[in-house]
């Protein structure tokens, strides 16, 4: 079988492709390769799925009728192998697939740790909705819970436990949590905010060894001795891009798979988007993953225009992360934790409960948080993004009010004149 | 499309347009009750701004491809085929905040009481914004382009 258009993966990227090729070509044959039980789910809904805050129902983010609507056809295997110059994939099922373009929307996997003393059955992960699916099947008998991990994956997992009425240990390698995305003090008041809902955050510390301690009880040692029990063990220390199918296919892969801002990868028929791919970061000035939603369904988006046959550039992301665990909302954004100089402004009001802080560079806004009031996060943002020199108006930027009426009126008619 | 534009030129800041805009999007529809009964309180939502001697008010500027539709992590956000407006559903809202940070305009409401965010619908269900109505100046039009 032959298509025009295939795309491996059934997530955010692979959605966006979809509406992006249709909205230019309708006729076009796009076939859908995913390997996952549905497409079309919210991935960072699955905290709320295990919640049990969100049934499948809701965890759907396109519905199954999106794909016929766009005249998808659905295959539901695995591409296990590309070759380039026939334009052919094989399936894990034995077929093979022809392609016009590809798209690889296959996203990331997660790193596990190396921890002597268990299978690695008993090693849970978190980030797909069968493991969602598997960790509370296992619910019912395991009371206390380890998270491995104080990134967002484990904050979001480590509240749903909670929810579930769960005991959790967080153990952090870093002195602190989310010390890539957070500064210090923002950092400690999510701790303290965490601890009061009964979460023991041990930062600074890693698991050295797990012992059976009978049943499926494990006992964890930590590397200052100290022991804790706990039923069950999840790490949540990463992800990584899925690069060995583009590896084995001879695509250019650094440390996601390197496409240029059209989405193109090494090999010009072939795309790549989302999770999987680099993407220029323009906080940081450079190309990297960014293993984010909104970069997936934008990317996602270019790729398929592409595809399509009408140009169109990615513009770039950031590290930007929104967050609402433990009652604490958090957006921030860029880079946080600066190490040459740069000029940061913070305002901390402990009545209101809100802590801002913005990293300034030469005159622009190279990275910001806010925890607690964070409304005007997307003009910050879009000040960054564009690259907007706020010396003039700089001793606003903290001020509770502050928004479009401190800017230059240009700046200002850009946003409200869309 | 027709979106609501301030006139900054006209605008004086009385902040109107967020007691109506507040009110129209309350269950009681009573200016009293809405502030002072209905719990969770209503969120108005466009936001009068004030800067020396500028005023204007915000709202969702209903973007083409807008930030906010692809950003969303659950579909809650989308574009209205027929009219282009962009609209919310609450029901699919789990105030992720994911739109909140990408919109410019800052004009995403986070109702944390009712745990969803909440922006402006252009009065939908009436047709007819209530801000743009209600406005003692004229200073907010209901326009297909800006004043
Ligand atoms: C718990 C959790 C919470 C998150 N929360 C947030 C958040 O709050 N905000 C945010 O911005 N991001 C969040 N993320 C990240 C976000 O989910 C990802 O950035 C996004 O899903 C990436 O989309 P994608 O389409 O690139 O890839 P993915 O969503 O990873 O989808 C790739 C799909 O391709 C399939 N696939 C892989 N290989 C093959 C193959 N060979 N054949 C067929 N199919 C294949 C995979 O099984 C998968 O279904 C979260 C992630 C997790 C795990
Ligand atoms: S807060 Fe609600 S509307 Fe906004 S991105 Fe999250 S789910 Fe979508």
């Amino acid at each position: 079988m032959r298509f025009e258009h295939l795309i491996v993966g059934g997530s955010a990227g692979a959605v966006s492709a979809v509406e992006a090729i249709r909205s230019v070509d309708k006729g076009a044959s796009i076939a859908v390769v995913y390997d996952e039980e549905v497409p079309g789910y919210s991935r960072p809904l699955i905290p709320h799925f295990l919640a049990g805050e969100l049934g499948l129902d809701g965890m759907m983010f396109r519905s199954m009728e999106f794909w016929s609507k766009n005249r998808v056809r659905l295959i539901h295997d695995a591409v296990v192998e590309v070759d380039p110059d026939d334009r052919v994939v094989k399936l894990a099922g034995g077929g093979r697939l022809e392609y016009g373009r590809m798209l690889l929307a296959i996203g990331g996997e997660p790193i596990t740790p190396e921890l002597e003393g268990i299978d690695r059955e008993e090693l849970y992960t978190f980030t797909t909705l069968e493991d969602a699916e598997r960790i509370s099947t296992r619910l019912s008998e395991a009371h206390r819970v380890a998270v491995i991990g104080g990134g967002f994956i484990g904050i979001s997992l480590a509240e749903a436990l909670t929810k579930r009425g769960k005991k959790v240990i967080l153990i952090e390698l870093k002195p602190r949590v989310l010390s890539q995305a957070l500064d210090e003090r923002a950092s400690r008041i999510l701790e303290g905010k965490m601890a009061k809902a009964g979460v023991e955050v041990l930062t600074g510390r890693a698991v050295a060894a797990v012992h059976r301690e009978g049943g499926r009880t494990l006992r964890l040692e930590l590397d200052n001795g100290e022991k804790r029990l706990s039923d069950l063990l999840v790490a949540a220390i990463g992800v990584k891009p899925k690069v060995h199918l583009a590896e084995e296919a001879g695509i250019a892969v650094n440390s996601g798979i390197t496409v240029d801002e059209a989405m193109r990868t090494s090999i010009p028929e072939i795309y790549a988007c989302g999770d999987v791919a680099e993407v220029y970061d323009f906080a940081h000035g450079l190309h990297r993953p960014l293993a984010l939603w909104p970069v997936a369904r934008g990317s996602g988006k270019i790729a398929g225009y592409n595809m399509a046959g009408l140009e169109a550039l990615y513009e770039g992301a950031t590290a930007m992360n929104a967050m609402n665990y433990f009652n604490a909302p958090i957006i921030t954004a860029g880079l946080v934790n600066p190490k040459s100089p740069h000029l940061v402004l913070s305002r901390l009001d402990e009545r209101g409960g809100s802590y801002s802080r913005i990293v300034l560079k030469d005159g622009l806004i190279v990275g910001f948080t806010l925890l607690g009031e964070v409304e005007q996060a997307g003009l910050l943002l879009y000040l960054m993004r564009r690259r907007i020199d706020v010396r003039r108006f700089k001793g606003k930027l903290l001020h509770p009010q502050f928004g479009l009426s401190a800017l230059p009126q240009k700046v200002r008619r850009e946003v409200l004149w869309k | 499309m027709k979106k609501v534009y301030a006139n900054e030129r006209l605008c004086m800041g009385c902040g109107l347009c967020e007691v109506y805009c507040l009110v129209a999007h309350s269950s009681s529809k009573d200016v009293v009750k809405a502030y002072l009964k209905e719990r969770p309180k209503p969120v108005s939502r466009i936001r009068k701004e004030v800067h020396r001697s500028l005023s204007f008010a915000v709202q969702c500027r209903h973007c083409d491809e807008a930030p906010c539709v692809e950003a969303c992590l659950t579909g809650a956000m989308n574009v209205d085929e027929k009219s282009g407006a962009v609209t919310h559903d609450p029901e699919r809202c789990v105030e992720c905040l994911t739109c909140v940070m990408v919109c410019p305009a800052g004009a995403i409401k986070v109702d944390r009481k009712l745990g969803v965010v909440a922006k402006c619908d252009l009065c939908a269900t009436s047709g007819s914004p209530v801000c743009v109505e209600k406005c003692p100046n004229q200073a907010l039009v209901y326009a297909e382009a800006p004043p």
